[in-house]
């Protein structure tokens, strides 16, 4: 989409932007994905990255000179020795206008999420309050520049907070934490675009500059659908990191086994799997066995998924819950969506079933798997009749 | 030659002011895709990337 874009208007300028929590902070399979996340970017050719939460330590652990890199920016990303900013706090870029002398000075500043306000004196860094840093930086880059764009990795309502208290923002890019996106937004004096989560659009502003008269933004969302045909050598790409991200994913599920697992099954697990549901519920179980959820699992084998933590949540049962799913090799019994995870842990109701009910399952089940991003196509009713039982 | 940096500083000064004074009060126009009257664009991404394709 990039490239296309850029062939299409070749002589217009572009930034491209990262908002920030790009890389995954968790998981023992982060290394290897965030290695190849990071290599996909610099492929992207990103000119300015705001480095947020799940990003600094992961960024430090692939051994990225985060003081020579003049991509990174935060401003509330302060050394816990000093209290100065650990990189720089905004980066500014001048756009060289057609037909004219003057160039267009944008200053960026990179503000993350006060939630965790992470005290990392080991790593040398701690999180400022990003409400009251800005007011540190804005002042003198208004001055400097014609334009200013906050970077915001931050909940909505602080990104509100943010334009009330400031009136010298003209745009905040915000994203944050699978967050939903909305429409831009005006707020005191600063627009509020919305970036959408994963990666799902790719997101643009289009400036319309005649200095002195006219200053227009248009907001554009380009979305990533299956028609936008992939870059033959990001695919390329993309798909090497598949394996390599699999094989991973394989090799640390063979090797941690369950003693390293906070979900290690107890002796007696509470759930049960579906193949002891059928003992009482026969007519449930065979319309099951036909549904999509019976064969969830295999879909991710297809894609080579099937060890990665942020995909098999919704493909089996019990996923980091006690006695529940594990990992293929340790709980095979309890890969693909069975009864229980609608209807709960199934043990007590099975040993008591006259006294201990099943909890009900309805519409609002099924939206912790079946969401806008995951399924977006879902509606219950239609869904229903897939899985009616 | 003090006459030329005066004028110079001031052509800066002015062009900063007229950049200044538009940027305050920019305007949000919703455009189609293919619209070309536009001098430069800034992508953007963010949020949760590391998803790097759905699971399936």
């Amino acid at each position: 989409m990039l490239k296309e874009n850029r062939s299409k208007f070749p002589e217009k300028p572009a930034l491209q932007v990262e908002l920030g929590n790009f890389m995954q902070a968790a998981g023992n399979d982060r290394a290897i994905k965030n290695k190849w996340l990071w290599q996909g970017l610099n492929k992207l050719g990103v000119d300015i990255v705001n480095v947020a939460e799940d990003d600094i330590a992961e960024l430090m652990a692939l051994g990225t000179n985060l003081h020579k890199d003049d991509r990174l920016i935060s401003a509330n990303l302060i050394s816990s020795k000093t209290g100065e900013p650990l990189l720089k706090p905004y980066a500014i870029k001048a756009i060289p206008l057609k037909g004219t002398e003057k160039r267009f000075r944008i200053g960026f500043l990179g503000l993350s999420a006060r939630d965790s306000f992470l005290k990392t004196d080991d790593s040398g860094y701690l999180w400022a309050d990003p409400l009251v840093t800005a007011g540190k930086w804005l002042p003198g880059l208004r001055k400097e520049c014609d334009f200013v764009i906050v970077l915001a990795c931050m909940p909505s309502k602080d990104v509100v907070q943010l334009a009330i208290d400031y009136s010298n923002i003209n745009v905040v890019l915000t994203g944050y934490k699978h967050q939903y996106s909305s429409q831009p937004a005006t707020i005191n004096k600063s627009t509020l675009v919305y970036a959408e989560d994963e990666g799902k659009i790719l997101g643009e502003l289009r400036f319309n500059v005649i200095p002195g008269t006219q200053l227009d933004v248009n907001p554009i969302n380009h979305m990533l659908t299956a028609t936008v045909k992939d870059d033959p050598e990001m695919a390329t790409m993309v798909e090497q990191a598949r394996t390599e991200v699999s094989t991973a994913q394989t090799q640390l599920a063979r090797s941690s086994g369950s003693s390293s697992n906070p979900a290690k099954p107890d002796p007696i697990s509470e759930y049960v799997t579906s193949a002891n549901c059928a003992n009482c519920h026969r007519a449930q179980f065979d319309a099951w066995s036909r549904s999509n959820h019976a064969h969830a699992i295999e879909i991710l084998k297809k894609e080579r998924r099937e060890f990665d933590a942020a995909c098999v949540g919704c493909h089996v049962t019990g996923f980091q819950k006690t006695g529940g799913f594990v990992d293929l090799y340790e709980t095979p019994q309890f890969a693909n969506v069975q009864c229980e995870v609608c209807h709960g842990p199934g043990r007590t109701h099975s040993q008591k079933p006259s006294v201990v009910k099943t909890q009900k399952a309805g519409p609002q089940t099924c939206l912790g798997c079946h969401t806008k991003s995951t399924s977006p196509e879902f509606e219950f009713a239609k869904y229903w009749e897939r899985i009616k039982h | 030659m003090w006459g030329g940096i005066v004028v110079s500083l001031l052509w800066a000064w002015g062009s900063r002011l007229d950049h200044q004074a538009l940027a305050q009060t920019p305007s949000l126009v919703p455009k189609p895709a293919d619209e070309t009257d536009f001098h430069f664009s800034i992508y953007f991404t963010g949020n949760e990337r590391a998803n790097l394709e759905p699971c399936g």
